[in-house]
């Protein structure tokens, strides 16, 4: 039980990197490649208050929202807005780009060691239903299914998400009813660096304060969108999760060398069955 | 993994500089020379592969950079080598093995050929080999593969560093001293800790030892399931080979699953993790580390003048930010291309192999005696590459703990 | 000056600029260049040819297939176990990596025969994080992690390969030679069936190419180049590792794709140089390097959106057009090209087209149910009715473009119901689209070019060595092409970029064509929709033109005064029925039409001839 705990936890760090992804491709039709780096920026967010100004790790929640919110925006600024078409594969490379200096300026400071984080809840471990599992991750299981859940309530019933989706469908007709796609635009990646920014102060005591971290976390955070389906929420919790549970599972009885293997061929496996993901908005195309 | 380096390369970039801490040395930067000054018999260059740039700039750019300044300085007041002023050129390798070897070639063809270079990561000494190896110039390595211990491939390929057998053979005999059998040993998922892991299993099983193997990657944020794979083998010891997110993931890990078993750090990868950066004493239960005494404070390794020299020398150049002994590795590494050069009148490679291979056990050559800082003497032969003087006097069992100045003490205080 | 530079920039033998230029760069090393620089040019040489792989397969093909890197270690893996087992010559190594390189392209493009191009792309971009568990699976031979080492002094044909110099030799030949392949290949039959397949498949398949082979040689040739790059990246590095073949080098060469512009030959060089004398050499920033190159990336994604190339492409355009309308200005007896419309003798023999009991549902909706339609050769059959009236459910059903429920569709006495679009194209069946689909990168001439593509193969082999064969081809091609125009009068545009036509223009193109191929029926789906009265005028006389000429003419049109002057027969449906049939005069009659259509809708004056159209 124990391995399915952690299964369950890794895949919540999983769902809640793919819903920054998932923020940008579902209300703008983007991929925006550095998302998992604003995980990464909060996540030495929460060093620096804690280990270098020695101050209450709780702090972390808002200055790291207001850090990742704006290195959103300037992702958006410098590497999307620019664009003409949106819609080919120049936004890949200069997402890519943008992920590449911001992994880059956090590397210029603080080097490649990974640092310690303390979590704020006590670090003892529970047992639940037989296996055990830390307050944080409890805490990050909670963040991921709240998370999700009202990402897609706000996605499918308000009219944010409304618009959102009248926009990834057809733009052209999105604009000319009004809608402010520049704006939904440049929100959805301010919302996802400040989510991103965010749960540094959840994520930091479980991986530490490292700067390859987000390039970790784009290829799970991938796996994870895609299985669920690109557009959908709920989609990235399921997907999270199971990429969690078959990497641990992996690793515990193959071992370390394959989870990736095994989890494209999930990935493949789940596509060519249902090519839009498992609940997947067909509508949505990127390409 | 990162977007600048692969996953892998990267894992085993810090992998390596692990395995470096104990036995590497490292440092220069593209192109950057520091002149010894005008020598009267012409000049010795000494061309260092090093990572300047890349993900592992930071534990083996400046850091050894400075380390090969330092001794470079202290070479030179003693008449340098052969007579000749060293003079120290750092080609950067990126951290990436394609990169090293294309540097290193445009600069070979370029410029004259030098007289001895250093690498410091297997990945990086393993394909330099062959081709130094082909245009007859010296190489001396930090790294502990053992693929690069042959003479009859690489006849001028030495490593000065600790054998990686050395550690294995230490840490087994440490293990069976304290009543262990059943060996869990957990390596990160590269070149280097595959190595470990095969070395160790080899040995142990020789001792009466039964070793389960286990791998984490490199850049992994949880070895949770790979622990659990483990626990599930009932070992009564864990041996932990790996160093940065995955050595901090390992313990912490280790002490969320509640799982309190013995557990040693291995000499080479573990020891070059500076704990204190990396991970929380609450995770450090029951834990020791394999130190060599090129890290332990205080060590009769340690406690000579020549040390003292070096390391004023060095912080008159900059702080410590990485464990002591990669930087005494390197130290070492420039010291034994002398004591090679010098011990026979012969003034190129096969003269430097001959030299070293001649230079016999428990022998430290006068030329290098008052500056050295090491164990017991260069035991190279025509059939051994590696330093063999290496034994189990020169390690030390540390509690875990943080670094200071790049230090361990033997109470952990 | 102005008319040299002119004639100058039109000319069509400039292949002769990079030919040379390539000629010149194989001299390289004779003059003496430093090694340093050698080095670069081996590694610009190794990326040229990985980029022309992913521009061919991406940027001509559409096909998002970004697995290049993990064919690179399967040609780098393949000259390293040959070299462990003795064999180090590369013209061996190559000829095995192609093997491999064709078989891997094919294995990791065959999802996408049914994934999105978004899927398909994200999933072959990580592809190369498999490359490590595959080498340590199979330890023997790869070295595992440890790799393989010591790869030096190979030979080429029993060629020493010992020195900088010749390894660039070989490089730069190797690239050059991939270039010539590939420029021959697009630049011909197979190029122009890849562009139709970018532009839709459904396009490409209703001009005769069977989507799923031109994919999959798609997958194929993309593949070839970076496994023979592997080999060299294998002996320019003398190390084969895991570690050699990662996420950042899929992105640099994805990079050097799009800033060199993917929709080209020479942006594979001019991209790649950039990608390796720039920011890859970004280490002089030491540990500011991630940001150089990160801000880099950027920085000529931005600017360089539509790549480098199609920057300078688009320059030189406007320059001769530029020039183009001084000279004609300064002399107006130097007509390039006529461009009134001619009359040219013209027979497109058509054959009867008969459906029978068509029937069609999606999910519960029954598009079309029991539809009889038959058109004949030489009269014009309209086909009209209400949005959602079927209609064209039933073309695409006639076309193969949807497979029918039930009910049979005959051409000229033969049952073509089970064969597929792109088989009904080859037997006769030619159609435009509802949204006129041109390819952006096509010129005029192209466009109509491609509606040969239904007779005679894309025989790419002949294209590559540019045998007679493939000489003569193109001239009937472009015989045909030109005969099309000018009919329409659009001889002064061909070599204008067709996708920057007005609309009119471009539906105009699209009957061009499809009659190109001379197909026995004649599928237009609402030509005349979006044009304005002169255009309209325009198609009018082009249709009656192809019906004297003998075609078979099916056309859908919400113009009800355009079409009921136009058309022989008409058909009217509703609902997925056929509501009646008759002459326009009848149909114009019939109490149910108009009642069910007609009366519905407001009808435009009439301006034919026929006259007619007042219909309330």
């Amino acid at each position: 039980m124990t391995i399915i705990w952690t299964g369950i936890a890794l895949g919540s760090l999983y769902a809640i990197a793919a819903v920054l992804y998932n923020l940008t491709v579902a209300t703008a039709g983007i991929f925006n490649f550095a998302a998992a780096q604003y995980v990464m920026v909060g996540v030495f967010v929460a060093f620096v208050i804690q280990g270098e100004l020695d101050l209450p790790l709780i702090l972390a929640v808002p200055a790291g929202a207001a850090i990742g919110g704006l290195i959103g925006w300037l992702t958006e600024v410098a590497a999307v807005r620019p664009l003409e078409d949106k819609t080919g594969w120049a936004p890949l490379v200069t997402t890519v780009g943008a992920s590449v200096v911001i992994e880059g300026v956090i590397y210029a400071i603080w080097g490649a060691d990974p640092r310690n984080v303390d979590s704020i809840l006590p670090s003892d471990s529970l047992t639940i239903f037989g296996g055990r599992l830390q307050a944080t991750d409890l805490a990050l299981i909670v963040t991921a299914v709240v998370l999700c859940t009202a990402a897609h309530v706000v996605h499918s019933r308000t009219r944010w998400g409304l618009m959102g989706r009248a926009m990834t469908n057809a733009p052209d007709t999105a604009a000319i009813r009004g809608i402010n796609t520049k704006r939904l635009v440049t929100g959805s990646f301010v919302l996802a660096g400040s989510l991103g920014g965010a749960s540094g102060v959840l994520i930091a005591p479980k991986t530490g304060a490292v700067f390859s971290l987000g390039a970790t976390l784009v290829v799970f955070a991938f796996a994870a969108l895609t299985v669920g389906g690109f557009g959908s929420y709920v989609g990235c919790l399921v997907g999270g999760l199971i990429v969690g549970l078959i990497q641990v599972h992996t690793e515990r009885y193959l071992g370390s060398s394959y989870p990736l293997l095994i989890i494209f061929g999930t990935l493949l496996v789940v596509l060519l069955i249902r090519p839009t993901g498992l609940f997947g908005d067909r509508r949505i195309r990127l390409v | 993994m990162t977007l600048f380096g692969s996953p892998k390369r990267k894992a085993s970039a810090l992998g390596l500089a692990a395995a470096l801490a104990l036995s590497a040395c490292g440092g220069g930067s593209g192109g950057d020379t520091s002149d010894g000054g005008g020598g009267d018999k012409g000049t010795f260059n000494f061309v260092a592969a090093l990572p300047m740039s890349g993900p592992l700039s930071a534990i083996g750019g400046q850091p050894y950079k400075t380390a090969f300044e330092t001794t470079v300085e202290i070479i030179n007041k003693d008449g340098g080598i052969d007579g000749k002023k060293v003079k120290l050129t750092i080609i950067d390798t990126a951290g990436d093995a394609t990169k090293a070897v294309a540097n290193v070639q445009a600069y070979l063809a370029d410029n004259d050929k030098p007289d001895a270079m250093f690498s410091g990561y297997s990945f990086e000494a393993l394909p330099l080999a062959p081709l130094l190896t082909k245009q007859k110039i010296p190489l001396v390595s930090s790294s502990v593969t053992p693929l690069l211990n042959n003479p009859d491939k690489f006849p001028y390929t030495f490593q000065q560093s600790v054998p990686i057998r050395t550690i294995i053979d230490v840490l087994s005999d440490h293990i069976v001293e304290k009543g262990h059998k059943k060996v869990g040993y957990i390596a990160v998922d590269d070149e280097s800790g595959h190595v470990s892991v095969d070395a160790f299993k080899k040995v142990a099983s020789a001792k009466g030892l039964t070793v389960t193997g286990a791998f984490v990657k490199a850049d992994a944020v949880d070895a949770t399931s790979t622990l659990e794979k483990l626990k599930a083998s009932k070992p009564d010891v864990v041996v932990v080979s790996a160093v940065g997110p995955a050595a901090a993931a390992i313990l912490k890990s280790r002490t969320e699953i509640g799982w309190d078993v013995p557990t040693i750090g291995e000499g080479s990868a573990f020891a070059a993790s500076d704990l204190g950066k990396i991970s929380s004493k609450e995770y450090w239960g029951n834990v020791e580390v394999q130190m060599p005494n090129w890290t332990v404070k205080g060590s009769d390794m340690l406690s000579v003048p020549a040390f003292d020299t070096y390391l004023k020398d060095y912080k008159a150049k900059s702080a410590i930010t990485t464990g002591m002994g990669g930087l005494v590795c390197l130290y070492q590494d420039l010291l034994t291309i002398k004591a090679g050069f010098e011990a026979t009148d012969q003034d190129d490679a096969e003269g430097f192999a001959k030299g070293l291979e001649g230079i016999g056990a428990d022998t430290i050559p006068d030329s290098i005696k008052d500056l050295w800082v090491g164990p017991k003497g260069l035991g190279y032969g025509p059939d051994n590459h590696d330093n063999a003087e290496w034994g189990a006097d020169d390690f030390t069992f540390v509690p875990a703990q943080a670094l200071v100045d790049g230090m361990a003490t033997a109470d952990g205080s | 000056m102005t008319s040299f530079v002119y004639k100058f920039l039109s000319r069509k033998d400039l292949w002769i600029l990079p030919l040379g230029l390539f000629v010149i760069v194989l001299l390289l090393p004779a003059l003496g260049y430093e090694a340093g620089f050698l080095r670069q040019m081996i590694l610009i040489s190794i990326y040229t040819l990985i980029v022309a792989g992913l521009n061919l397969s991406f940027g001509f093909a559409g096909e998002v297939v970004l697995g290049q890197v993990a064919i690179l270690a399967f040609g780098a893996y393949t000259a390293g176990i040959l070299s462990n087992h003795g064999v180090v010559d590369l013209s061996i190594a190559m000829g095995l990596s192609l093997v491999v390189a064709a078989v891997v392209g094919l294995v990791t493009g065959l999802p996408g025969l049914r994934l999105s191009h978004m899927a398909l792309g994200l999933i072959t971009f990580f592809l190369v994080l498999l490359i490590p568990p595959l080498a340590l699976a199979w330890e023997s031979e790869t070295g595992g992690y440890t790799g393989i080492f010591g790869l030096l002094d190979p030979t080429f044909f029993g060629i020493p390969i010992d020195t900088d110099g010749a390894l660039f030799f070989v490089s730069a030949l190797c690239a050059g030679l991939w270039l010539i392949i590939f420029r021959n290949l697009v630049l011909s039959r197979y190029g122009l069936a890849l562009r139709l397949l970018k532009e839709n498949p459904l396009l490409a398949s209703s001009l005769g190419q069977s989507v799923r082979s031109l994919r999959l040689t798609a997958y194929v040739v993309g593949s070839l180049p970076a496994g023979i790059a592997g080999v060299l990246f294998a002996y320019a590095t003398a190390y084969v590792a895991p570690t050699s073949f990662t996420l950042q080098l899929t992105i640099a060469v994805l990079a050097a794709s799009v800033v060199g512009g993917a929709q080209s030959v020479y942006g594979a060089v001019v991209g790649s140089a950039l990608l390796v004398l720039g920011p890859l050499n970004a280490d002089a920033f030491e540990k500011y390097s991630l940001i150089v190159y990160g801000a880099f990336l950027v920085l000529v994604g931005t600017v360089f959106a539509t790549g480098l190339t199609g920057v300078v492409r688009n320059g030189t355009d406007r320059l001769r057009r530029a020039l183009e309308r001084q000279l004609s200005a300064s002399d107006p007896t130097d007509e390039v090209v006529g461009s009134s419309a001619e009359t040219l003798d013209l027979t497109i023999p058509g054959e009867a087209l008969t459906v029978r009991g068509a029937s069609r549902s999606f999910g519960e909706v029954k598009a079309i149910a029991d539809v009889d339609f038959s058109a004949q050769p030489g009269r014009i059959t309209a086909l009209i009715g209400a949005n959602g009236a079927g209609k064209t459910t039933l073309l695409n059903a006639i076309a193969g473009a949807i497979t029918l429920d039930g009910g049979t569709v005959e051409l000229g006495g033969v049952d073509v119901s089970s064969m597929s679009a792109a088989q009904r194209a080859r037997a006769g069946v030619g159609r435009t689209f509802q949204t006129p689909m041109i390819p952006a990168s096509m010129s005029v001439e192209e466009v109509a070019a491609s509606g040969a593509l239904i007779n005679g193969g894309l025989k790419p082999l002949s294209a590559i060595l540019r045998l007679p064969a493939f000489r003569r081809q193109r001239r009937e091609d472009a015989t045909v092409a030109r005969d099309a125009l000018g009919v329409v009068g659009l001889l002064d545009k061909l070599d204008e970029p067709a996708s920057k036509l007005p609309l009119s223009t471009r539906r105009l193109l699209e009957v061009v064509r499809a009659v190109a191929g001379k197909p026995k029926v004649l599928l237009f789906d609402e030509p005349a929709a979006g044009m304005d009265d002169d255009a309209i005028d325009e198609l009018r006389a082009l249709l009656l033109q192809l019906r004297d000429a003998g075609a078979t003419i099916v056309l859908i049109e919400h113009n009800i005064s355009f079409v009921l002057g136009i058309a022989d027969d008409v058909h009217v449906m509703e609902l997925g029925r056929m509501i009646a049939s008759g002459t326009p005069a009848e149909i114009r009659a019939d109490e149910k039409v108009i009642a069910s259509y007609l009366g519905s809708r407001p009808v435009a004056p009439a301006v034919t001839p026929t006259g007619g159209g007042q219909h309330e």
